[in-house]
């Protein structure tokens, strides 16, 4: 609008235009500010209904404006609050207090996400995320500072749960043993979400165990020890842990009292006072439930901390809970399958060792823990011809599968041993029984007593140690492939002499095998074990040799270990002790014959008096042949070149019935040059002797 | 431990015992021993040249089944080598006296059907 120096009218008219002109800005000023106060207004109702709280500073850090969020956080009324330092109101070190320490902070006039923690009086602190921001006017003048602040309580609640849970799968999974993944259970919840943990198992005869109690502070452990040893819990109680066990549904207390947490204790009055002392302030109790099956249950107590359960923390604990039943399923059907499996591979271990003259042998397995159960095996067997048969194999694998494997390659080759194989063709028959996924290692040793010779196959197996009566040590070399190869494999044999008193070593890889170590280094220690302790009798030598061999008392494999001693027969005497059964009447007979000739006997005198014997034992067996079993013995003496041999049983004598069973004593009599029987209350000796022919012993 | 081999069947079967004879295992040879001696048979032929070891059960097995034979009207002749350690068994319990011994089994099989 402008003013023309021209005539009235004009003017007039001019001014009138004005007017109209001041009239209609006046309209549209009128118009904007309503716009404005709608537009302020808009802006208050947006600052106060943010779930952020917005304090507004000037350049000199005064609050000029609050929301109401802001005036809860700090819990100040908005008018006491306008025009006073925000570190009045809230002293945060970490929050700039004017927009110069904003500055100072950070020169491009921002920072997000501190987060701090606010402390209300008597609350539990909130966690809060804070953001500031300059204000500057139009022309870029530092007008003022803006911080918000968040609470993430819930954020923060998430993360925390989330490291709770992913912190119990790690425990969990560490172990696949029940009763330490129960205390692993137990270690996650404490101190985090309890103060006290208790963890119960529900027992296969009903009853609860509480098999865990877990406290946040060390001092009590007096206490802990006090209630689990002085209470029970009563299976059947109406209320508490069996309720929960029973139900399935969880329990919250957000308060709760001693006398409620001993509801379910048989001990009652003994418990409470104890029970004062824990201080109890929340409980909750949720159960485990795997495959709908329920292992017991977790108990979450507060004391000292004075926390409060609420709906998250009972969310916490169930997931917890759901977790560690999975845990503890699988640990469940771990041992149980570990049990199948031992109880598969001690049934295929032999139950006793042969009784052989002459031969020693002992045994020892040692199987891995915690690790499953291997396919370590080992057998020893007395042929039919009087030779002894050494095995030592390893099925690869662990658990009930290696042991089937095992079962299977332990029947076939003692069939096939006894049916008179070479140790190369039982290796290759062996071969052809197993499939692809079934790779095993064996060593089969056929010892034969009379001519010392020790013959073999080593199918990729580590290889036998012979430890010599002087000391010696040396590997028997030669090895063919494994059982279960792919191709048709070669399967070779050797025959080594063994010097009277040697002794032969069979094991398994878990003997000499340590990770992170040539096998080199543990075939050397093993040598070297075996060299010091060459002198000792059998079963010492090898519990010298694990000692000495083994790192440490867990072995990472199994362990399984098998030593044949040859000791020279002594001409002037022979001993055995038998089981009165007919089956052991061969094998007396290969071992007696092995005597009598070492004691210098012809061949037609050993035959004779292998029968004269054998009549005295065949009655011996006889005599003790019944349910109750018993026992025989054989005795033999070379006196001045008479051969003595003196048969002798606990049985009740039963005289001879009809014609046949006198030509057994009238054997005795044609063969023997002498031939007494006794027979009394405590049983029948016959005393046999034959004088031989030659005098000196071969 | 003992096996027991077919030799030859026919109206005179010839059954080789190779191994040992003793409690353990003589009634179950003379069992399978009968059985394999059909009633039209003239008699059985027993090879004990591969028997390593026989003592007073092998000799009542033989004198058993050579009277059970008997009641049937056969005949039971025995193959043991001259210089074995059974011949001088089965000789010192006189069982020679009851059944014939033959150093061969073509001889024995001649003796059944003879008669």
């Amino acid at each position: 609008m402008t003013l023309h120096d021209a005539a009235w009218p004009d003017m007039f008219d001019s001014l009138q235009g004005a007017y109209a002109e001041l009239a209609e800005s006046q309209a549209e000023l009128e118009r904007r500010a309503a716009e404005i106060d709608e537009a302020r207004e808009l802006f208050e109702q947006v600052i106060d209904s943010m779930s952020e709280a917005l304090f507004l500073l000037d350049s000199r850090g005064r609050i000029v404006r609050v929301n109401a969020a802001a005036t809860a956080l700090v819990a100040t009324a908005d008018d006491e609050l306008l025009g006073r330092p925000l570190e009045e109101v809230w002293d945060e070190p970490r929050i700039p207090k004017t927009p110069w320490e904003l500055l100072e902070a950070a020169p491009d006039g921002a920072l997000a996400d501190i987060d701090v923690e606010v402390r209300r009086q008597r609350k539990l602190p909130v966690p809060t995320s804070v953001s500031c921001a300059l204000v500057r006017s139009k022309t870029g003048r530092i007008a003022g500072l803006i911080v918000v602040a968040r609470d993430i309580t819930e954020r923060k609640q998430t993360e925390e749960t989330v490291t709770l849970l992913s912190d119990a799968s790690r425990a969990l999974a560490e172990s696949l043993d029940y009763e330490a993944t129960l205390t692993s259970v137990a270690d996650v919840a404490v101190p985090r979400l309890a103060d006290w943990c208790i963890v119960y198992a529900l027992e296969r005869d009903g009853s609860i165990r509480r098999a865990i109690v877990a406290h946040a502070d060390p001092s009590d452990a007096p206490l802990a020890a006090a209630i689990s040893s002085g209470s029970t819990v009563d299976p059947d109680a109406r209320d508490g842990v069996p309720k929960v066990i029973r139900s399935g549904s969880t329990e919250l207390h957000p308060e709760v009292s001693p006398t409620v947490l001993a509801a379910d204790v048989r001990e009652r009055a003994e418990i409470q006072p104890l029970l004062e002392q824990v201080g109890p302030v929340s409980w909750m109790c949720v159960p485990l439930v795997a495959r709908t099956q329920t292992l017991g249950a977790i108990s979450f107590v507060t004391a000292a901390s004075g926390r409060r359960y609420d709906d998250v923390d009972l969310a916490k604990a169930e997931e917890l809970a759901r977790r560690a039943a999975v845990a503890l399923d699988n640990a469940r059907l771990y041992e149980l399958e570990r049990g199948i499996a031992e109880t598969l591979q001690r049934s295929l271990l032999p139950q006793r060792l042969p009784d052989i003259p002459g031969i020693s042998v002992a045994a020892r397995y040692l199987p891995a823990r915690p690790q499953a159960v291997g396919g370590d095996w080992y057998d020893v067997f007395d042929l039919p011809d009087g030779n002894v048969g050494l095995v030592m194999g390893d099925v690869a694998g662990h658990g009930v599968s290696a042991a089937a494997v095992m079962g299977r390659l332990r029947n076939s080759l003692r069939a096939y041993a006894m049916e008179g194989h070479s140790p190369a063709l039982v290796a290759e028959r062996l071969n052809a029984l197993t499939y692809e996924d079934e790779m095993a290692t064996l060593a089969y040793a056929i010892f034969d007593p009379t001519n010392w010779t020790l013959r073999f196959v080593n199918a990729a197996h580590p290889p036998p140690l012979v430890i010599g009566p002087d000391g010696s040590t040396g590997y028997l070399e030669g090895g063919s492939p494994p059982l279960a190869s792919m191709l048709t494999p070669l399967y070779s044999e050797w025959t080594v002499s063994l010097e009277p008193g040697s002794t032969v070593l069979l094991y398994t890889d878990g003997l000499v095998e340590v990770r992170g170590e040539l096998i080199d280094d543990g075939l050397a220690r093993l040598e070297e074990a075996a060299r010091s302790t060459a002198g000792a009798p059998l079963e010492e030598m090898l519990e010298d040799v694990l000692a000495r061999v083994l790192p440490g008392p867990g072995a990472a494999d199994d362990v399984a270990l098998l030593a044949m001693r040859a000791s020279p027969l002594d001409p002037d005497r022979f001993q055995l002790r038998l089981d009165a059964i007919p089956s052991v009447l061969s094998r007396t007979r290969h071992a007696l014959r092995n005597w009598l000739a070492t004691a210098g006997a012809d061949e037609a005198e050993v035959e004779d008096i292998l029968v004269a014997c054998g009549e005295a034992c065949a009655n011996a067996v006889e005599h003790a042949y019944g349910p109750s079993g018993g026992e025989f013995s054989v005795e033999g003496w070379l006196r001045d070149g008479e051969i003595v041999i003196t048969v002798r049983d606990q049985g009740r004598w039963r005289p001879p019935r009809g014609l046949d069973r006198g030509r057994g004593t009238g054997l005795m009599h044609s063969l023997m040059d002498d031939v007494s029987i006794d027979h009394d209350a405590s049983g029948t000796t016959v005393v046999m002797k034959r004088r031989l022919q030659a005098d000196a012993p071969i | 431990m003992a096996v027991l081999s077919i030799l030859s069947e026919g109206d005179v079967p010839v059954v080789q015992i190779a191994g040992d004879v003793d409690m353990a295992n003589a009634m179950n040879i003379s069992a399978e021993l009968q059985a394999l001696t059909p009633n039209s048979a003239a008699g059985l032929v027993v090879d004990l040249s591969e028997t390593s070891y026989l003592d007073s059960r092998g000799v009542h097995l033989i004198l058993d089944l050579g009277a059970r034979l008997a009641t049937h009207g056969q005949r039971l002749a025995v193959v043991v080598p001259d210089d074995s350690h059974v011949r001088r068994i089965l000789v010192l319990t006189h069982v020679d006296e009851q059944v014939a011994l033959y150093a061969s089994a073509a001889d024995a099989v001649e003796g059944v059907r003879s008669g």
